[in-house]
């Protein structure tokens, strides 16, 4: 396929772009919204206060338009490009990295980088299409990342430890109830980059094996706003990649309550 | 655990003995923002705080701009442990009131025993919500800190909760 790419459609896709990441930083995504509200339900005492101010927060930042979290982190984008999609010849670093500068400067982001820089990762498709899914990543959570080379034969149960370990270690800093994203394969930078993927595809899927680390997560006590309770982690998601015979890189990453992800597509 | 409103700057410190952990407060008044930056330059440079530390609360904060119908946008609080290195002198010297999210250490809570004071736990990731508590807001100095800077900001309902009070009573200890 042929396009004649002008000027135009490139600054038609930098605004798209744009506003997609401001919304990001105002709008929850609506199956989390949908577990707070159930957290809140099922929760008593200063728990289901602290879980009370975060639907509270919620309703102000969309009614409004004003960030959830005053740090608008850093972002994170994946972007699938279709080889017959007319994006195909632009130069879409640079036309992300621009959109991502020119949201910064409309009023609702926080520059918090000593210079305003995305995270970009590319794959490819046979589609016709860009798909999108970004996360800006805030750092109260983001510095509770966690990186360990594991012996190839680890068993699950030791991962689950693992992860268990590392959460408990925050102590309550990265703003529960949390989100956990887990890469595990790879080599150690693939591990680190599936467990942003994975927080970016929260999709609270009912699977065993995650079900029972959050039960164990939930357990810790930790509680929404770290004040004590049940609720420390309202859900988790692993994403493996192929391992190699002499070592199991592992990532565990928490996310804060506030896990802001969007998805959008370019046809 | 009956609301309490709390008034910045303190007319009484006496206020301060009266709360207790797990304690939700509602602040009214000033308080002024301060993060890493301006910690780590006015206590490398002799202290000297552009506020009356007695009687003044610092909230642990960088807020985004005003894109709307409140002086500022997001405003909730950030990690207070960053803070903890500063923390025990600023008591020492008579601060009444810190403002931030997550727990201290063990340092910063015999600081605020010995001093009488507290440690308020604002919401974490509730920026918008303390955004539509800011009455109004300018900057007192350190402008050129952009978000950084110290914001004073006059708030009104600012919901938080009592995580260190005067006796050394520690809501995170607690549960742990």
């Amino acid at each position: 396929m042929v396009s004649k790419l002008g000027p135009g459609l490139e600054n038609e896709l930098k605004k798209r772009i744009c506003s997609e990441v401001e919304k990001a930083v105002y709008i929850i995504p609506p199956e989390l919204k949908k577990r707070i509200a159930l957290a809140h339900d099922n929760s008593s005492g200063l728990e289901k206060k602290v879980l009370g101010r975060i639907i509270e927060n919620i309703e102000i930042a969309s009614e409004n338009k004003i960030s959830l979290c005053q740090d608008t982190g850093v972002y994170e984008i994946w972007v699938d490009i279709g080889v017959r999609s007319p994006y195909n010849k632009v130069n879409l670093t640079r036309v992300i990295e621009e959109a991502v500068a020119s949201a910064h400067k409309g009023g609702i982001m926080r520059s918090s980088m000593d210079e305003i820089k995305p995270v970009v990762n590319f794959s490819f498709s046979d589609s016709s299409r860009l798909d999108f899914i970004m996360t800006p990543r805030g750092f109260g959570s983001e510095n509770y990342t966690f990186l360990h080379m594991m012996p190839p034969e680890s068993s699950f149960e030791s991962i689950s430890d693992r992860i268990v370990e590392d959460i408990k270690s925050a102590g309550g800093r990265p703003c529960p109830p949390y989100l956990v994203g887990v890469g595990i394969g790879g080599t150690a930078t693939k591990a680190v980059e599936l467990s942003a993927r994975a927080l970016a595809e929260m999709d609270f899927e009912d699977n065993s094996r995650q079900e029972n680390i959050l039960k164990r997560l939930n357990n810790l006590g930790v509680g929404a706003g770290a004040v004590g309770g049940s609720h420390t982690a309202l859900g988790i998601k692993i994403k493996k990649f192929p391992k190699h015979i002499a070592g199991l890189p592992l990532c565990v990453r928490a996310g804060c309550w506030c896990n802001r992800t969007r998805r959008f597509r370019v046809e | 655990m009956n609301d309490r409103k709390l008034i910045f700057p303190l007319k009484d410190r006496g206020v301060l003995k009266r709360l207790r952990v797990f304690q939700e407060v509602l602040i009214d008044g000033v308080i002024y923002t301060a993060r890493d930056r301006v910690h780590s330059v006015i206590e490398s440079s002799g202290g000297n705080w552009p506020f009356d530390l007695n009687s003044n609360a610092v909230y642990y904060c960088g807020p985004t701009g005003s894109s709307g119908e409140f002086p500022l946008g997001s405003c909730g609080p950030t990690t207070s442990s960053r803070m903890d290195a500063w923390a025990p002198g600023m008591y020492e010297r008579g601060l009444a009131a810190t403002i931030g999210k997550g727990p201290r250490s063990p340092e910063v809570v015999k600081a605020i025993k010995d001093a009488g004071a507290v440690y308020l736990m604002a919401y974490g990731g509730c920026g918008a919500l303390y955004g539509s508590r800011v009455v109004r807001a300018d900057i007192a100095a350190y402008e050129d800190y952009g978000p950084q800077a110290v914001y004073r900001m006059q708030v009104d309902k600012f919901p938080a909760v009592v995580a260190v009070d005067s006796s050394g009573n520690d809501m995170f200890r607690e549960k742990r």
